[in-house]
Order: structure tokens, then sequence, then C-alpha cells
């Protein structure tokens, strides 16, 4: 049972993680919330949707260009809303509110297109999952599982050794230095939305692998996501992977004892302790804090 | 015609919520997001009070508003070290912790049940059943409300709330205690929150928890954004704005399947357009810093 | 008993000692300017003293009484006032409600005040009001009373702050480069209004970089580097401290090479 309830963790944690990981990376190089995240998520879902099941797509194809139409979605809301409010210098409120304003017109569009009944992407019959102590896990879930350490492998890698990768660290330390290199902030925040966005599109796809599809799903994605990289610190790409893990297994763990319906509250309570006791996280980032 | 007074009165309820939550968010210029929590609290604690002890919605009005208030206080203390986006989820947190309890703890809540057959308010005997008997409460309670946050406002005690917003170091080099100041105002915010929540129970006389969900924080939200910030009238414009809105995109005839989604996209792109081009909303005075 | 006492004082942050087992005392109605390079730690010092940031060790007392450890409002009223390197005036609220929040309310600040309106909460506020009228004409800005904190120039926001602070009424100021980024005609109005304040008995701290305005008025001067003091006496004693040039200008090289 304990092992069960693990994997599961384990499971979710991936996909938690693989969110977190988009949102962190944008994070790095914007320092706001970006919470139209969530339905970037969401898009790259009903996007896969429209290549298998509408089009008859090759899978593997749709999981790719998918994912890519989701780095395009998320560059144009860069684009069409940050970039103008970047301009004016907003404060940060005034980009969470916006980036609020993008994810609830989106998801809405979604629903207007798709309808608001749940949709799936998984064909065939249901295999029979494997057997291992005691628990049980599906080639499904083995895939899901894969595929997210090996995106978290690649861009750890990108990140340490592309050009591009160190370039977007340098914009993430200090903005003003790194143009001064030649580095320029608005590329690299392009770069970092099309990353993250179209990481966000993948676990899209990845979770309809497991489960139905349908318009809302992007809000709780996002919120999870977003605890899960404060969890594990802030705008850190491995914190964003170990409070994803972190958040899925707490997660799981926790309704073994309470109530499903708490599952949320487990998740917000968990957020609200590292908030109030270790706000830099697992991997204690250091929070800007108010020069006096 | 009855229909139209019962539009009126739900914007009134929203009025009060609009007015309270503007206090906090737009005139001290601390980002709550979750404030159908204190609704709900008002609510169920009223209904509560009437159903299990018969006791008198006026009373539990009060009550209400008091264990609202109280939730406030619960609320805002630890967030007194939180600023900005952190202030903004953990209270956004707390909202789904409050909505889940009323959710889960069955026992007393009865879960998505809900609570059906809450008493209405009564005077002397007569039961308050007319719409126009509710429109007259409703409309002494948002002017109440009105006049004394614009009290709290317009005072030394209000001066040392707009000096949070501006510089709380400044504040606070000035002699000024910032932290009870910020619980004292999460707890002014949350009472009147707490009279909208329990107003609505004894109005509708069902509730249930999807009436204060994460979405009706943020629809608070946007009255406020909207209507402007840490303006009285704003918050009228704001409720009244929004309330109205999705009825007369009922009337165009769209089925809802259409209508509702429409709804959510024009507010999302209301959102997007006041922080675009006027980020303090219609009314409001003070941008975000 | 000295007027202010600060007895090792210390302060890490981020691994680093900003402030090193720092000890010293002022006098009541002295002026004293705390210099030091770049990143000795001198606004530290002030965080620490004001309670915006806590120490790590040590002592600060005013008037025998200990004030560390206390949060920044308590210290506050207790007589420290302070201004800061970046001008924090209220941007959106205009000038005279700007001084008015440095003021001092009995009862008008509660809750209940304000929603009584009470009688008591006017009459306070109105007296207040020509109280922070008159401190604005002390820096000459009575005219601009209406104005807001951001429609300001960077000269008359520092007058103004410095009114503000005097509306405070401490019996210790610490000023935190208060002639930065003035006017010459501004500097010497400065210099006048601080040498003012010492005739009405207040005592000034000042952090300055200035050292042409640090030697007109300071009477003292403590030298601050890697958060220790390294020097303290008057002005013609630090001038020619030789600690104090190679703090500064680094190694001082021999005339005769």
């Amino acid at each position: 049972m304990l092992f069960q309830l693990l994997l599961n963790g384990l499971i979710a944690g991936s996909i938690y993680a693989l969110i977190a990981l988009g949102f962190a990376v944008i994070y790095k190089t914007v320092r706001f919330f970006h919470l139209a995240h969530g339905v970037v998520y969401t898009s790259g879902a009903y996007l896969a949707y429209t290549l298998v099941i509408q089009l008859g797509v090759n899978s593997i194809v749709s999981f790719f260009f998918a994912s890519i139409l989701a780095g395009i979605i998320g560059v144009g809301i860069d684009r069409l809303v940050y970039r103008p409010l970047r301009k004016q210098k907003a404060a940060n409120l005034v980009f969470l509110i916006a980036s609020f304003g993008v994810f609830i017109f989106i998801q809405n569009l979604l629903q207007l297109i798709y309808g608001a009944q749940i949709l799936t992407i998984r064909t065939g019959p249901v295999k029979e999952g494997h057997h291992i102590l005691g628990a049980v896990i599906t080639d499904t879930q083995i895939l899901i599982l894969v595929v997210c350490c090996a995106l978290f492998g690649l861009l750890w890698v990108f990140i340490r050794r592309a050009r591009l990768g160190k370039a977007m660290r340098a914009v993430a330390d200090d903005p003003v230095a790194a143009s001064v290199v030649g580095i320029y902030p608005e590329k690299i925040i392009f770069a970092s939305f099309a990353l993250g966005s179209a990481l966000a599109g993948a676990a899209g796809i990845l979770i309809s692998l497991e489960t139905n599809i349908e318009p809302t799903m992007g809000f709780n994605a996002i919120l999870k996501g977003i605890i899960a990289s404060i969890i594990g610190g802030i705008g850190s790409i491995p914190g964003a992977v170990a409070g994803g893990f972190f958040l899925g297994i707490a997660e799981n763990l926790g309704i073994w004892k309470i109530q499903a319906g708490w599952k949320d509250s487990i998740a917000f309570a968990i957020l609200i302790i590292f908030l109030l006791i270790r706000p830099g996280g697992i991997f204690g980032v250091a929070v800007e804090k108010e020069r006096i | 015609m009855e229909y139209l007074l019962h539009i009126l009165v739900i914007a009134g309820i929203y009025i009060i919520l609009t007015l309270s939550l503007n206090l906090i968010l737009g005139y001290t210029g601390l980002p709550a997001l979750g404030h159908a929590a204190f609704s709900c609290v008002g609510a169920y604690v009223s209904a509560l009070l009437a159903l299990n002890y018969g006791i008198s919605p006026w009373i539990g009005l009060l009550i209400g508003a008091i264990a609202a208030s109280l939730m406030g206080g619960v609320i805002a203390f630890p967030s007194l070290r939180l600023k900005g986006d952190y202030l903004a989820l953990a209270t956004f947190g707390f909202a789904v912790i409050v909505y889940s309890i009323a959710k889960n703890w069955v026992a007393v809540t009865r879960g998505p049940l809900g609570l059906p057959g809450i008493p209405t308010f009564s005077i002397g005997g007569f039961q308050l059943s007319s719409i126009w008997s509710y429109l007259i409460l409703v409309a002494l309670l948002v002017a109440l409300t009105a006049f004394l946050l614009n009290r709290v406002a317009n005072s030394p005690f209000g001066r040392i709330l707009k000096g949070i917003r501006e510089d709380e170091i400044a504040t606070e080099s000035l002699g000024k205690n910032v932290n009870r100041h910020k619980v004292l105002v999460f707890m002014i915010g949350a009472f009147f929150a707490g009279i909208a929540g329990s107003l609505y129970a004894h109005y509708i006389t069902f509730i249930d928890p999807s009436s204060f969900t994460i979405m009706e924080s943020i629809t608070i939200l946007l009255m406020v954004v909207f209507g402007g910030m840490g303006s009285i009238k704003g918050s009228f414009v704001g409720a009244a704005i929004l309330v109205i809105l999705p009825e007369m995109l009922r009337f165009l005839g769209m089925p809802s399947s259409i209508a509702a989604p429409m709804r959510q996209m024009i507010y999302g792109l209301l959102l997007l357009l006041l922080m675009l081009k006027r980020p303090q909303g219609i009314l409001g005075r003070y941008r975000f810093r | 008993m000295a007027f202010f006492e600060v007895k090792n004082l210390s302060k890490d942050f981020d691994g680093v000692r900003a402030i090193d087992d720092l000890s010293f005392e002022l006098n009541k109605g002295q002026i004293t300017a705390l210099i030091g390079p770049n990143g000795a730690g001198k606004t530290t010092v002030f965080n620490v003293i004001t309670g915006f940031l806590r120490p790590g060790r040590g002592d600060v007392r005013i008037n025998s009484r200990r004030i560390s450890g206390l949060p920044p409002y308590k210290i506050a009223r207790m007589g420290i006032g302070r201004t800061f390197q970046n001008i924090r005036l209220f941007p959106k609220l205009t000038v005279l409600e700007n001084l008015m929040l440095a003021l001092k309310y009995d009862t008008g600040e509660r809750l209940t005040s304000a929603l009584l309106r009470t009688k008591r909460m006017i009459r306070e506020d109105a007296e207040n009001k020509s109280i922070a009228i008159d401190h604005l004409k002390k820096v000459g800005l009575e005219h601009k009373q209406d104005a807001l904190g951001q429609e300001l120039s960077h000269g008359q926001r520092r007058l103004v702050e410095i009114a503000r602070l005097l509306a405070l009424n401490p019996q210790l100021l610490l000023l935190d480069e208060p002639t930065a980024g003035l006017f010459p005609e501004m500097v010497t109005e400065m210099k006048r209004l601080i040498k003012q304040l010492k005739e009405e008995g207040k005592t000034i701290l000042f952090i300055e970089h200035d050292m042409k305005v640090v030697m007109d008025i300071a009477e003292r001067i403590l030298v601050l580097n890697y958060g220790k003091i390294i020097a303290d006496g008057s002005p013609s004693e630090i001038q020619n401290n030789d600690e104090v040039i190679t703090a500064y200008l680094g190694r001082r090289r021999s005339v005769a090479s």
C-alpha cells in the first residue's frame, strides 16, 4: 500500500515537476508569477487531442508538434501582453493580474472551441499494469516517468552547457550586466518563454495519457506547479524538480490518512508552511529582500 | 421585475464585498486574494446558528461577522512577513483551506449538500419574505458599510493605512506599528465580508461551498480592480457592472454553453485591457506600486 | 551615562560580518559624522540601530534604555528618527500628509476614533495639521503642502524628508547622506539646517561622502571600514590619520621613489 502511494506520488510528482520546471525557467528571467503557464499546459493537451484524435497524426509526431505549438502560444502571450507591460515598467502585481486575465481568456476560448465535456486522447484498450513490490504501474505511467526524467535531464544539460542556457542564467542573475556583454534580455525572455511553455505543453500532453482533458485542468496544474516551485526554491531548476516530486509524494501520502477531498488543502498547507518557515524552499534560494 | 430586484440585491451584497476588499487591497495595498473565505465563514456561522440553535438571524449576522473578523486576524498574522506575490499566494491558500473545510467537514457543514432551509430575517414576528424588504435591508447595509469604511479611510487611522500602502518601512520608521494595522485592516475587511456572507445566506436560504470558491474570491478581486483601487465609488461601479454584465449576456439569448465561456472571456479581456491601459481601475487613484 | 551608546554590536549578513564588534557613544547635542568607504557598513549600522535589522550581538541604548531587539516603531517612539539613502517619501500622499504621519496622536489614530469620528480626533487632527505646516515653514516649503510627494524635485524631497523627521520630534537624528544629489545652494541650506538643529538641542549622526560638508559641520568623526571603527576623533585628527587615508585611497606611496 505504501509503495503504491509512493509510486503514485512519483508519477504525479513528475508531472508537477515538469510544470514547475517550465514555470521556473520563465520565472528565472521575468521574475513574476506567469499564471497563464497553466493554460499553456491545457493548450498542449487540446492541441495533442486535435492532432491525434481529430487529424489522426502519429502520436510521437503529435507530441513534439503540440509541444512546439504550446511554446509558440507562450511566446505569443509574452509578446502581446507582458512585453507592453515591461515597457510600462508595471508593478509585479499588474503582471500577475494580467497573467490571470490571459488565463481566463484562453481557458474559456478552449472551452468555446472544444466544449466543456471531457475528452480523451487515450486510444486502444486499457492494458494491465505491471506488478512490482505489491504495487501496480502501467506502461503509460512508466512512459510518463521516463519522458519527464528525460526532459529534466535534457534541460539540465542545456542550461549548464549550451550558450543559450548560460545566457539565460546571466540574465537571471543581472539583466543589466548581461546586456552590457551583449546578451539582449528580450531575446532571452523569448527563449525562456518558448522553452518553458513547450515543457508546459508537454506536461499537458503527458497527463492526458493518464486522465481526461477538460478546459479547467490548467488551474489546479499551475497552482501545484507554483507550490512545487516555491517548495523547491523559486527560480531554481533543480528546485522545481525536487519540489514537484516532494509535492506529489506528500499529497499522495497525505490522502492515505486523510480524506481525498483534502488533497488541495494539503498542497496549500505545505505551501504556507514553507512560505513562513523557509521561503527559499528546499534548495534555499535567496529570496529578494527590500533594500532599506 | 422581481428578477431585476433580485439582481439588485445580489449586486448590493457584492458591493459590500468589494468595499471590504478594497480597504485591504486598494487602500492599504495588501494583495489579499482569498476574500470569499471571510464571507464563507460569515455565511456558515450565521446559518448554522440559526439552523441548529434557533438564533435570530440578526444576531447570527453579528456573530458571523465577528467570526469572519477573527478568521481575518488568523490569516493576517502569518501573512505579516510576506510581501507581494507571496502574500497573494498565501491568502489564496488560506481561502482554499477554508473552502476545503466547508466542503469536507461534512459533520458540521453537510459538505457539498449544503445547508437548506435557512431562516430569513424577521422584524418583530414578521418574516422578511418580500424581495422589496430585502432590497431595503441590503441597501441599508451597503450604505452603512460605505459610511463606516469611508470614516475609517478618512481619518488618522486611515492615513496610516495609506502610509503602509505607499511605504511600509517609512511608516514604521515614523513610529507607527505597521503589523498591528495590517492585522486590524484584515479584520475590518473580513468583518464586512462576513456581513455580506450572512446576508447572502439568509436571503437565498441555502448555501453550499460552491458559493465560496476561489473563483468567487477572484470575482471580488476583479470588481475591486475594475471599479477602482481605493475608491468607494469605484467599488459600487465595479460590483454593479460585473454583476449586471453576465445578466445582460443572458438576455442576448445565447445558449448557456456559449454564454458562460463568453462571459469569462470578456472578464479575462477586461482584466487584460485594464492592466495594459489603466491598472488602477475606472475610478481608482492608486496604481499598484 | 552617555546619551546614546552602542556596545559590541555585531551583525552578519549572508556569511559576511557586516558590523564587527562596534562600540561608540554619542553625547547629547553633538554633530557626529559617520564616514567610510563604500560597503563599509554605514547604512547597516543605521538599520540595526533603528531596528530594521536585528543585531547579531551587542547592545544599543538611548538614555540608558535598551533599544536593541525592539521593533522599529518602538525605537522611533523612543526618540530616534532617521532619513533614508533613497529618500522614502510617500509618493502619492501630499506633502502635508507626509508630515502628519510623523506626528504624535494621543487617541486620534485609534480605530474607534475613526469609526465614531470623535470630536477629539477632529481636534487633534486640526492641531496636528498646523504643527505640520509649521515644520514645513522651517524648510521653506509650506507653499508645497498640497503637492504629491512624487511631484517634488530631488532637493525639495530631501527637505521634506527632514521636515518630516523633525515632526517626529526625535532626540537623536540619523541622517543618511543628507546632501547627496543636492545643488551647492541646497547643500549650504542643509548644513545650516543641521547646525540649527544642534542649537535646538538635537543630537545628530549623519552618514556623508562629501568631505567638505563633513569637515565643515562635524564636531566629531567616526570612520568605519569593513564593519569596524578604525578612527574616532575630531576632524583635524581624522584628516591626519594614516589608517583612514589608507582605507580611502589605498596604500600610501612615499613621495620620493
